[in-house]
């Protein structure tokens, strides 16, 4: 082992925890504020992916890219929140079930639409040129996704606990009958944070394809990866998504690149340490 | 429990006539129709004694299903020593899963079983030397004991018909017992049960790996059934299948999983004829049941009867 395989193998499974804590984030949001897991979040991601796809080719242009899968995934997840999810509010299990449902009915659709060959990005030629880190030569888009996850979390905190609205957030997932007595709108803000989680998920499609490219069956290991992040940060924490993503990320990537046949073995390791020892996660709260 | 004697009747005059009278892909489509059903009660045992929603139920299908394709094939060991081996093979596994989700309640349940089991699938991938990967194993076929061919499709539904009757059976029992009371206690009133001095996980952990066993059961047959073993009977879209039979049947009573396979068999076999996108259908099929009746039918109908029943004391 040298040193060089190791530097790439740490800045691989750093852009694989940018890219998990981009997938997670929305998912742990909404977990944290609803009780919703959106088992849908898998099928989100590729749709988002699909049409981003669809937009960079036509416009040349990542960024709009982004957004289109961004807003199309928004769109799914707030029809499917306020036509069928608030018709079992309150009853979590009957929520998760019916996300269940969406999410492979949705990924049936895209594979009816787009075959089961696999997609991936087409990158403008000076985003795919490696980039000087100092130590070694890395492609500057995986340095980009590092950054916009960074970016994203330091949004996503500010937003947290800075302003009036992540206050009112806090206070709906505290308590929610005292927040809206208080006149905050909780039934809104539910519709918004879940708006941000499903453009997270769709966007965070889009930039991943140039990670790993768009297939049959990536909405299931997504969604799987996510939540093995969440389980592992705790539910409903963005410190936690965070951790996860690094801890899940790393691990996967020195795994891969020294013990490939046993990557999956390693990735569910931490996993069940903390199952073992913490079962409500690293930073999450028992109820 | 309601007295369930002539469904019992009723169901063994079933699947003595069913291999008599029907055709081949009829046979075929019951011997599919009884694994699912063993799988559905799997699930049902956890969903309906102590809500606990399970997607990896399938998974410890797939694994002694694995376990009797590698064995059985790649080290040709005799069917007498495949079979057990393979049913251990998937305790064990739901011994360490049932260790892991012991603590966990509905929705962390659902998420945690939905984690290991793709995990399970993502493993029958990615461990090529053993599982030969997405082409899976073939040539998996079943034994010749005493000179009968249990590869002839009716021969090997009868002999899954006489264990997944004994299966409903022995669950009918763990209903009616002790247990099966403390494991509703459980899912009504966790705390009150512990307080009474029941040990909770110590139950809970047995009646997952009860559950476990199963479903192992039922992967023995799944393999024989198919020949070959390929990962995607581990798929997620499976646990779901699996999951919306008994939703759809209704996964609180004993019966109501294998109505809900039946019926979710046979709309497939029907739907098939104008499309391929039987995901879809079970995507829908769920959906509409979580919205219109989360009970499932078997309780639909438990109701009806119940009704007709008071009536009829009523106008006497």
């Amino acid at each position: 082992m040298n040193l060089d395989t190791f530097i790439f193998l740490a800045l691989n499974g750093l852009t694989l925890a940018a890219l998990l804590f981009i997938m997670a984030s929305g998912l742990t949001l909404a977990f944290g504020l609803m009780r919703v897991v959106n088992l849908a979040h898998g099928a989100f991601y590729l749709l988002g992916g699909y049409i981003g796809v669809h937009v960079v080719h036509a416009t040349d242009s990542l960024v709009l890219g982004v957004l289109a899968g961004g807003v199309v995934a928004m769109v799914g997840g707030v029809l499917m929140e306020r036509l069928l999810l608030q018709r079992v509010r309150g009853l979590d299990l009957s929520e998760a079930l019916l996300t269940i449902a969406v999410g492979l009915i949705i990924a049936d659709a895209l594979l009816v639409a787009y075959g089961g060959r696999p997609i991936s990005l087409p990158l403008p030629p000076d985003l795919r040129m490696p980039m000087d880190l100092g130590v070694m030569m890395y492609p500057t888009f995986r340095v980009i996704i590092m950054a916009v996850a960074v970016a994203l979390g330091l949004v996503l905190w500010i937003v947290m606990a800075r302003t009036r609205i992540g206050a009112a957030i806090r206070a709906g997932v505290d308590d929610r009958e005292t927040a809206m007595a208080q006149g905050i709108n909780v039934p809104l803000l539910f519709a918004g944070v879940f708006a941000v989680a499903s453009f997270l998920a769709g966007a965070a499609g889009v930039i991943g394809t140039s990670y790993m490219s768009l297939s049959q069956g990536l909405d299931v290991r997504v969604l799987m990866l996510s939540l093995v992040v969440i389980i592992i940060g705790g539910m409903g924490s963005l410190k936690g998504a965070a951790v996860g993503a690094l801890i899940t990320g790393m691990v996967s990537s020195f795994a891969t690149g020294y013990l490939p046949q046993f990557a999956l073995f390693f990735l569910f390791l931490p996993m069940t340490l903390i199952l073992v020892f913490r079962p409500q996660g690293l930073f999450g709260r028992t109820t | 429990m309601r007295n369930d004697t002539p469904i019992i009747i009723g169901l063994i005059a079933v699947l003595l006539l069913w291999p008599l009278v029907m055709g081949d892909y009829a046979v075929s489509q019951g011997n599919r129709a009884m694994i699912y059903a063993l799988m559905a009660l799997s699930f049902s045992v956890l969903a309906g004694r102590l809500g606990w929603f399970s997607l990896c139920q399938t998974s410890f299908a797939g694994i002694s299903g694995y376990t009797v394709a590698i064995l059985g094939v790649k080290y040709g060991w005799p069917a007498g020593a495949v079979i057990p081996t393979a049913i251990l093979v998937a305790v064990a596994f739901a011994v360490v899963f049932g260790l892991l989700t012991v603590r966990s309640r509905k929705v962390s349940f659902l998420m945690l079983t939905l984690a290991l089991g793709q995990m399970v699938w993502a493993l029958s991938f990615q461990w090529v030397d053993m599982t030969g990967g997405y082409n899976g194993i073939s040539g998996i076929r079943m034994p010749m004991v005493l000179g009968i061919n249990f590869n002839d499709d009716r021969i090997f539904f009868a002999l899954l018909a006489v264990v997944t009757l004994l299966m409903f059976l022995g669950v009918r029992r763990l209903y009616q017992s002790r247990f099966g009371l403390l494991l509703l206690g459980i899912q009504e009133n966790e705390e009150r049960m512990r307080a009474l001095g029941h040990p909770v996980y110590l139950a809970r952990f047995v009646a997952f790996v009860l559950a476990g066993a199963i479903a192992a059961v039922a992967g023995v047959f799944l393999v024989f059934d198919m020949g070959i073993m390929s990962p995607s009977p581990l798929g997620l879209d499976h646990a779901v299948w699996v999951l919306t039979a008994a939703v759809l049947g209704g996964y609180r009573t004993l019966w109501g999983p294998a109505l809900g396979v039946v019926i979710l068999v046979a709309l497939e076999a029907l739907v098939s004829q104008f499309t391929d996108r039987h995901t879809m259908v079970i995507g829908l099929v769920l959906l509409l049941c979580i919205l219109l009746m989360p009970r499932g039918l078997a309780e639909v109908f438990g109701q009806f009867r119940n009704r007709k029943a008071k009536s009829a004391t009523a106008s006497s």
